[in-house]
């Protein structure tokens, strides 16, 4: 966790560096009050202490290497720890690479990706429908027919529901 | 607020229209609460898009319905499963999944649904009594004080919410309120951060921030786990359980009013509220030895806490304008949406829509004892869909809940990835509450601050002197500075 705090650390003290200097950029004369009127004066503000405390996270994890350690060993009340989350006792998906964390977080994230990217291009219900069936069948949810069910199952009703009875606008 | 008026408002609510929404909403809420991943927060979210061309009454009653619906939901989970189907429900699991495994799933569901009726109602009578009170206290609120209490708000959430590190909370906190300043400035209507894009000069839309951080980024967790989660325990029958209602009438009273109090700090919520319900009960408990072995009485201050917390957290909702818990934050941004000004003038100008929150209250809060005393093996069926079937689904309604408000794709382009950077804030244990609370503050904030600037020319004293500030401001140090292992050392020097 210290290595991510200080990954976490500098990507916070660039973003506060970058809004600090579009702040700056603002207009802070000529907008009919003094400095204290200006658009940029609370974003200034903001980054500059959003870039301190990325600082202060920085340091934390150059200075005490042992800052998680020493957490775990003192506890919280107010935390539910990640045993008594997981601890589920349910079922292990089957292929190796399916073990893993990674490679499931990815193939959700890409999955999701190419969905949103199909939306306004495709007509809404066969993205929809290509999107849940294609989904179960990579993370081996059911079979081909079933998928397949499912997903236009799911579509017509998504349109159906929302379309018809709720009339919202799908993309 | 009188009784009658509440009386008055709740019987306008028992017509056809309200009551079949209110079921179908508290319903949905259970499914979403029960369902690991999925949040309550991130229900109400959902249907505020889908809600948005319903009539502002209809849309109120859907939302507060899912909201008390999701966080009840979450105890089945937390029983049947021992995963907290929110986290307001994790301290449920600690006795409700015991109860469960030595074949008493039915006895402890029924325990959850009347504590969890009971702390709903309790809320719901605070909120009738306190809100109007506290309304007449906001009166007197400027703009110093509301620029000092968003100020409050953010430290007292990121503190709270983040109690191992409270660092990343504050970090989450004022990257929420550097994220609303993207758009025109309140003032002036100067653009800022917009790179020139017209989509970017309204700002950064609520709804799909909110679906992204909090929806997007749970399904992308809940997908990389490897190991799903299965149903092992059998329940017949769900049994209401007044004997113990009886016994434990003091443990009842208690969480409802911690729930209460927690629930009315800015930003905090109905997780934190459980935990220091079970805490507290514990201490006070004749039985301190059954906590975490199946104690009633821990499953009982839990869940009469986490829902009284709901109440609480709509109060400074309705009074401030300012969100109480990540999901109340969802139905502040909702009813600005179909037109409603919460704040101190609310009371003002819509006089009766306190009465008409605490009636829909009262109506959700049937609706969620009945719908969780009847239908038991249908929801314990949700729960054995699986997750890889489920969560495109749920993509798919995240999607048309960010589309539907403004009809834009940025929208959905933004919502994607706001739930990739919900995903990573997770993955490195930055809370999305202070982000989300930040998110709402933000423009409260910038406009009270530049405005209190402007009116006395540059001079900051007023923020420091005013009584209100003074009371705030000494909160939030008293926040600070009991975080600070130099302040707690130089404590037990003196005490020494």
């Amino acid at each position: 966790m210290e290595k991510k705090d200080l990954t976490s650390g500098i990507v916070l003290v660039l973003t506060g560096a970058a809004f600090f200097a579009g702040s700056l950029l603002l207009p802070w004369k000529d907008t009919g009050y003094d400095w204290f009127g200006a658009p940029g004066l609370v974003p200034a503000i903001l980054a500059l202490l959003l870039a301190l405390c990325g600082l202060r996270l920085i340091l934390r994890s150059r200075k005490e290497p042992d800052f998680y350690a020493r957490l775990a060993a003192a506890g919280n009340p107010l935390l539910c720890s990640e045993e008594e989350e997981d601890n589920s006792g349910g079922e292990t998906a089957h292929p190796a690479w399916m073990q893993k964390e990674e490679p499931r977080a990815v193939l959700t994230v890409a999955l999701c990706c190419a969905y949103v990217l199909l939306l306004g291009r495709a007509p809404y219900m066969a993205a929809t429908a290509a999107f849940i069936t294609g989904f179960i069948l990579l993370f081996r949810g059911a079979g081909i027919l079933k998928a397949l069910f499912i997903g236009g199952t799911a579509s017509v009703s998504i349109w159906f529901v929302f379309y018809k009875i709720f009339a919202v606008f799908l993309p | 607020m009188s009784i009658s008026v509440l009386f008055s408002e709740f019987l306008e609510l028992m017509n056809p229209t309200s009551i079949f929404n209110a079921f179908w909403a508290t319903g949905f809420g259970i499914i979403v609460g029960m369902l690991p991943g999925l949040t309550a927060t991130m229900g109400v979210a959902l249907l505020t898009g889908l809600t948005f061309r319903f009539m502002p009454e209809q849309a109120m009653v859907v939302l507060i319905s899912t909201y008390v619906g999701s966080i009840y939901g979450g105890s089945r989970s937390a029983i049947l499963l021992n995963i907290p189907g929110t986290p307001a429900n994790a301290a449920t699991c600690i006795d409700g999944n015991p109860l469960a495994r030595r074949g008493e799933a039915g006895y402890a569901i029924g325990l959850a649904t009347t504590s969890s009726g009971i702390g709903t109602f309790f809320g719901l009578v605070c909120l009738a009594v306190f809100s109007p009170l506290l309304g007449k206290i906001a009166l007197q609120f400027g703009s110093w004080e509301f620029f000092v209490l968003s100020i409050f708000g953010i430290v007292i959430c990121g503190n709270l919410t983040a109690p191992r590190d409270p660092l990343k909370g504050w970090i989450a906190g004022i990257a929420g309120l550097l994220l609303s300043q993207v758009g025109q400035d309140p003032i002036q209507a100067l653009p800022r951060f917009t790179f020139g894009q017209l989509q970017l000069m309204g700002g950064l839309s609520l709804i799909p921030v909110l679906v992204g951080a909090y929806g997007v980024g749970e399904i992308i967790e809940v997908m990389q786990r490897p190991r799903d989660y299965t149903v092992r325990t059998k329940v017949r029958q769900v049994i209401p359980p007044l004997r113990d209602l009886f016994r434990y009438w003091k443990t009842i009273l208690r969480s409802g009013v911690i729930g209460v109090l927690v629930g009315a700090i800015p930003g905090v919520g109905e997780d934190t509220a459980s935990w220091i319900a079970y805490d507290t009960a514990k201490r006070f408990s004749d039985h301190p030895e059954e906590f975490g072995r199946g104690s009633h009485e821990g499953l009982i201050a839990a869940e009469t806490a986490n829902n009284a917390c709901i109440g609480g957290a709509v109060i400074p909702v309705l009074t401030l304008a300012v969100p109480g818990s990540a999901p109340a934050a969802v139905l502040l941004a909702a009813m600005w949406l179909h037109g409603i000004r919460p704040g101190p003038l609310l009371p003002i100008e819509q006089p009766f829509f306190i009465g008409t929150v605490t009636a829909i209250f009262l109506l959700s809060t049937i609706a969620m004892t009945v719908l969780g005393l009847s239908l038991v093996r249908p929801l314990v069926k949700v729960l054995q869909v699986p997750r890889m079937i489920l969560m495109p689904v749920v993509f798919t309604l995240c999607c048309v809940g960010s589309f539907a408000v403004s009809g834009r794709l940025f929208d959905v382009y933004l919502m994607f990835l706001f739930g990739i950077l919900g995903y990573f804030m997770r993955r490195n244990d930055f809370p999305a509450a202070p982000m989300v609370l930040g998110f709402i503050l933000g423009p409260m904030a910038d406009d009270n601050f530049r405005r209190a600037m402007i009116i006395t020319g540059g001079d900051l004293s007023p923020f420091f002197t005013r009584p209100i500030s003074i009371i705030l401001w000494l909160l939030t140090l008293a926040v600070v500075l009991g975080r600070s292992t130099l302040f707690r050392k130089m404590l037990r020097s003196l005490k020494k």
